[in-house]
């Protein structure tokens, strides 16, 4: 079943008074518990077009539907993981992860019960006390997540989540995430600049062009899960996304 | 030799007192123009004795508070909208920061026109001393927020009400402290100042007594006084509600 489809979708930006086209005519279709890497150079509008998913942007031109219904503002349905958490320094992690429930009016007990799921699920019972500037990198991008899962969204939009961590606990957190999908079964877009990160999480890596970015081309990676980062049989899918990547360079 | 803080503080008080009885006992002035401080103890003392001085405190606290209240109040209104609204920031924006630049005791002849030698008056001056001050403050707290805050908000279900109550105000808390810091700074002068010229009740009126009954110790022991409140609500309400936001976000 199709969650999202995209149609030819343009965005302009203005930049010194001139208008720049940032996305050329985006067409994507999702399946309902896909994951779906988003990769491009840097700039190149896959975080834009992420937004435009999370009704965080309006498109210019072109339409995307979400489970049938067009796009017309930001929804519970597709909960967006900022690169830098966008964690609220002035709440505790329990607070930050109820942040959603509260305005939705959900009763304290039923926060509360959601909360310790999510909290247990991503390994932060013990920091549910913690103030934001309290914790690591690694710990503010699973307090994002549980975040965002807490929500209960039909589909995750993760913006380069993992860009400002160490190797050791990107990998970790790529397990996690896995792990996740295999238990929750969310359809996730995730957008990277990395190539590793791109074929461990994507059952499809979608490759964007430079400004204005089309689709260069979606590569499938077939490989058994969960993966991890220095899997060999993931290589021929990262050199088949390194060689679209370089496409169109001079 | 390290002599600890609270030390150093004692002893510098000492001198200062030690000093200041024997310079007035050395009556190079005459004790009328240059009380010693056993003199401006015993006008506090006398001062309270009789409830005078009480009653002076009570009264500028509470138009203090009254008058800070509605400057909070209304400068955070004013200082969302400003930071939220462009028209509302081009226009109001400059005058407030012209209005800003108005001593709060200019305010005083417009005050007792408007009010007559009442308490709205000197509230009223209290108030507008300091209400710009946190306009300002919370209007830049509101512009620095971090935009991925209110996406991830948004993007979560605040809208309208609930996003200002739950993000916006709580976002830019840090920078509304300042604000109120300052305020009420501006508020205090404001309320003693406004006392001064309405010579109406609280502190800035005993002043005037003292002025008129040509006692300089009792003018000196309520200077101390203001002083010494102003030290207390800065140290003991300002300074607690800081340091439990900045500890909490990290930024101490």
């Amino acid at each position: 079943m199709l969650t999202l489809e995209a149609r030819d979708v343009v965005k302009y930006f203005k930049h010194n008074g001139s208008q720049l086209q940032a996305l050329g005519g985006i067409d994507l279709d999702v399946e309902d518990g896909e994951i779906i890497s988003l990769i491009g150079p840097s700039g190149c509008g896959k975080s834009t077009f992420l937004r435009i998913v999370a009704g965080l942007e309006c498109p210019d031109g072109g339409m995307i539907n979400f489970d049938g219904n067009l796009v017309s503002g930001t929804g519970p349905d597709r909960i967006m993981v900022f690169q830098e958490g966008a964690l609220f320094p002035w709440l505790n992690v329990r607070d930050n992860v109820e942040f959603g429930l509260k305005l939705a009016g959900v009763s304290p007990d039923q926060r509360r019960a959601s909360s310790d799921k999510y909290l247990e699920m991503m390994h932060l019972t013990k920091f549910a006390n913690s103030y934001i500037h309290q914790l690591s990198t690694g710990m503010k991008q699973r307090v994002a997540i549980a975040r965002a899962l807490v929500m209960e969204p039909r589909m995750l939009l993760m913006d380069e989540p993992f860009s400002a961590l160490d190797v050791s606990t990107r990998d970790r957190l790529l397990a996690e995430v896995q792990d996740i999908w295999k238990k929750t079964g969310k359809t996730i877009l995730f957008v990277t600049h990395n190539v590793v990160e791109a074929s461990v999480l994507g059952s499809k890596v979608v490759v964007f062009s430079n400004r204005p970015s089309k689709i260069r081309k979606v590569i499938n990676v077939d490989s058994e899960r969960p993966r991890s980062s220095d899997d060999a049989g993931l290589l021929p899918a990262q050199q088949e996304i390194r060689s679209a990547l370089r496409q169109g360079k001079v | 030799m390290v002599i600890p803080r609270t030390a150093k503080k004692i002893l510098f008080y000492v001198f200062l007192m030690t000093g200041w009885q024997l310079v007035a006992m050395s009556e190079v002035w005459p004790p009328n123009i240059f009380p010693s401080p056993y003199d401006v103890l015993e006008d506090l003392v006398y001062m309270a004795g009789d409830g005078s001085l009480f009653h002076g405190i009570g009264t500028s606290l509470w138009r203090l508070a009254t008058g800070f209240v509605i400057a909070a109040a209304g400068g955070l209104v004013l200082g969302i909208f400003m930071a939220r609204i462009r028209i509302v920031d081009h226009t109001i924006g400059s005058l407030v920061l012209g209005l800003q630049s108005i001593p709060s005791v200019a305010w005083v002849p417009l005050a007792i026109l408007w009010f007559g030698l009442t308490d709205l008056g000197i509230i009223f001056v209290t108030a507008i001393g300091a209400i710009f001050a946190v306009t300002i403050n919370t209007s830049s707290g509101v512009k620095n927020i971090n935009p991925h805050y209110i996406e991830a908000a948004r993007n979560m279900g605040a809208h309208g009400r609930n996003l200002i109550v739950r993000l916006i105000i709580p976002a830019a808390f840090p920078y509304m402290i300042s604000g109120f810091k300052q305020g009420w700074a501006f508020a205090w002068r404001g309320v003693i100042g406004a006392e001064l010229l309405f010579s109406f009740l609280g502190l800035g009126f005993l002043l005037n007594v003292g002025r008129q009954l040509n006692d300089v110790s009792q003018i000196i022991a309520v200077m101390v006084i203001i002083m010494g409140i102003g030290i207390g609500i800065d140290g003991f309400v300002f300074k607690r509600v800081e340091d439990g936001v900045m500890s909490r976000w990290g930024l101490r």
